[in-house]
């Protein structure tokens, strides 16, 4: 996946925002749960509190007493974590025996009669979560004596819950996090599923296995495919009517050119170097004309659509074919083709293209023409060569730019000329070299796919 | 309704500590005897009738044989912080005495 890809970005956004709100829902949560457990050992502390406000009674003396001490052990421990004090108005405080050689330093009483929860040093350093209680009792002689009530706990043993709560937590928000990106994965995955079907769609068009795209897609990429159509529509539209128009002008010359060729050979005898000339120049226009009609004919090479065909059939109709033609038949045809090459272009236009070069190699060999295929898939090369007289280096590079070449054998002129100009529309270039007969070989070379 | 919870929660706590095991279980064997005897009536309707004369948290419960009688001696910490004491007859639930403290 390139770092353009659509699914890529949507994916780390989505995943960035998921994991962005589960961070905050856990912040939210942990908060909710220390205040949560602040007000559950508020309750507790309170529970006690008040159990000590049940039992407490006054000495006669007026210092206060206790009939039994609050049960839970951690108050019998020294620095047991859990704590309570009882104070009356200069008296002997009474303790918890786990404050032991300390006592609970509270801040002054707010004077609510209601109980206050407070911070509070405990006896061995730690901090303690105090709740006390100010309340007034009768004494012996209907005297009323007022007392504060303090129970206190080490928040250590809060921490503890809370790293509990935590240890739960991040894991499970950590399992969320995976489990909802891996469904906004699946979930961008399928969303983007018309563009991957448009793009097997379009290489079908581009291999040219199905000319316009399905209007199947949905509401939000249908616009694009309708204007992607109209484009196809529009294009071949286009190219039908320059294809006509080529076609018209090159039907349109021919008439004058034959009246032009009866004019010459009607002068021949009168005037013999006249009408050579008339001569050489109508077939000069004959091969342009035909070269033009080969044009207009695969101008639809220009559309998007692709087309291959298989080159060995066609090769062995082609030889067939000159088999048949003077010169033709005395010649060894030696052809080397794979069965499964095949050409980046319609059947017609590899007809062109290997009908010129054979009939070019037909022309000029002695006694053999070699036509060899090779091809890996990636790539193809299509080769024709014959034992003929060949040409010079110079002539080869001349070829090779485009320039004029040789036309003492008739009909020589545009052959070469022709297949080049088709096989260039389909992508294909040609290649002019010494073949191993020492005549004339031309390869014609694509990339396939 | 809280109150109540928080009580028996405290009498369930006393009766578990271990401190003074023996005597918290003869408090409540005495009390279920009583009950089944039907010599007093459910502590739910003594409460009741204890926070409908003072209002406040029932902080302790005692129940005690008293000239052939059974009474309900309750601790009642009111609004005010102040603690009371509420004595109940456990069979009729008359209000019998309800002072400042003992």
């Amino acid at each position: 996946m390139r770092g353009n890809s659509l699914r890529l970005r949507l994916g780390l956004a989505a995943a960035a925002l998921i994991g962005l709100a589960l961070l905050l829902a856990g912040f939210g949560l942990t908060i909710i749960f220390d205040r949560v457990l602040e007000a559950r050992t508020a309750d507790e502390l309170d529970r006690a509190a008040k159990l000590l406000v049940g039992r407490v009674g006054l000495a006669p003396d007026g210092a206060p007493t206790l009939s039994r001490e609050p049960p839970d052990p951690r108050f019998a421990t020294p620095y047991g974590g859990l704590y309570w004090q009882i104070e009356a108005p200069d008296r002997k405080l009474l303790r918890s025996r786990s404050l032991w050689d300390k006592q609970l330093d509270l801040p002054d009483d707010r004077g609510g009669d209601a109980a206050t929860v407070s911070d509070a040093t405990g006896p061995d350093g730690g901090r303690l979560i105090a709740l006390s209680r100010s309340i007034e009792i009768g004494g012996a002689g209907g005297t009323a004596t007022r007392l504060r009530v303090a129970v206190a706990e080490d928040r250590r043993s809060l921490a503890a819950s809370r790293a509990t709560f935590l240890s739960l937590l991040v894991p499970s928000l950590a399992a969320l996090f995976g489990a909802l990106t891996l469904a906004m994965a699946v979930f961008v995955h399928r969303a983007l599923a018309p563009f991957r079907a448009l793009r097997a769609d379009l290489a079908a068009i581009h291999a040219g296995t199905r000319e316009r795209l399905p209007e199947a897609f949905p509401d939000e990429v249908r616009p694009l495919v309708s204007d992607l159509n109209r484009l196809l529509d529009a294009q071949e539209r286009a190219l039908v009517r320059a294809r006509a128009g080529a076609a018209d002008m090159a039907h349109g010359l021919k008439t004058p050119l034959a009246v032009l060729d009866a004019v010459r050979r009607g002068l021949s005898a009168a005037e013999p170097v006249l009408a050579e000339e008339i001569a050489e120049q109508t077939r000069a226009m004959n091969g342009q004309v035909e070269r033009a009609l080969a044009r207009a004919r695969l101008t639809e090479r220009a559309n998007l659509q692709k087309r291959v065909c298989a080159v060995s059939p066609v090769a062995e109709r082609l030889i067939a074919t000159m088999q048949r033609l003077p010169e033709g038949g005395s010649l060894s045809w030696d052809v080397a083709i794979p069965a499964g090459l095949t050409y980046p272009g319609d059947e017609g236009e590899l007809m062109e293209v290997l009908g010129n070069l054979l009939d070019n190699a037909r022309k000029w060999a002695h006694r053999r023409v070699r036509v060899t295929g090779t091809g890996d898939g990636s790539r193809g090369c299509l080769s024709v060569s014959d034992d003929g007289p060949g040409m010079s280096q110079t002539a080869l590079a001349g070829l090779g730019r485009g320039v004029r070449w040789d036309e003492s054998r008739p009909g020589t002129g545009f052959g070469l000329a022709i297949a080049r100009d088709v096989a260039g529309a389909a992508g294909a270039r040609m290649e002019f070299g010494v073949g191993p007969g020492g005549g004339l070989e031309v390869q014609v070379l694509w990339n396939a796919g | 309704m809280t109150h109540c919870r928080i009580l028996l929660v405290a009498l369930l706590c006393s009766g578990l500590a271990g401190v003074a095991p023996s005597r918290a279980d003869d408090d409540a064997d005495r009390a279920r005897g009583a009950l089944e005897r039907g010599e007093i009536r459910p502590l739910e309707e003594v409460l009741r009738a204890a926070r409908t004369a003072v209002p406040g948290d029932v902080v302790s419960v005692d129940l005690k044989r008293h000239d052939g009688r059974w009474l309900y001696k309750l601790r009642i910490l009111d609004a005010d912080g102040k603690r009371r004491t509420v004595k109940v007859e456990a069979r009729t639930l008359k209000i019998l005495d309800e002072d400042d403290d003992d």
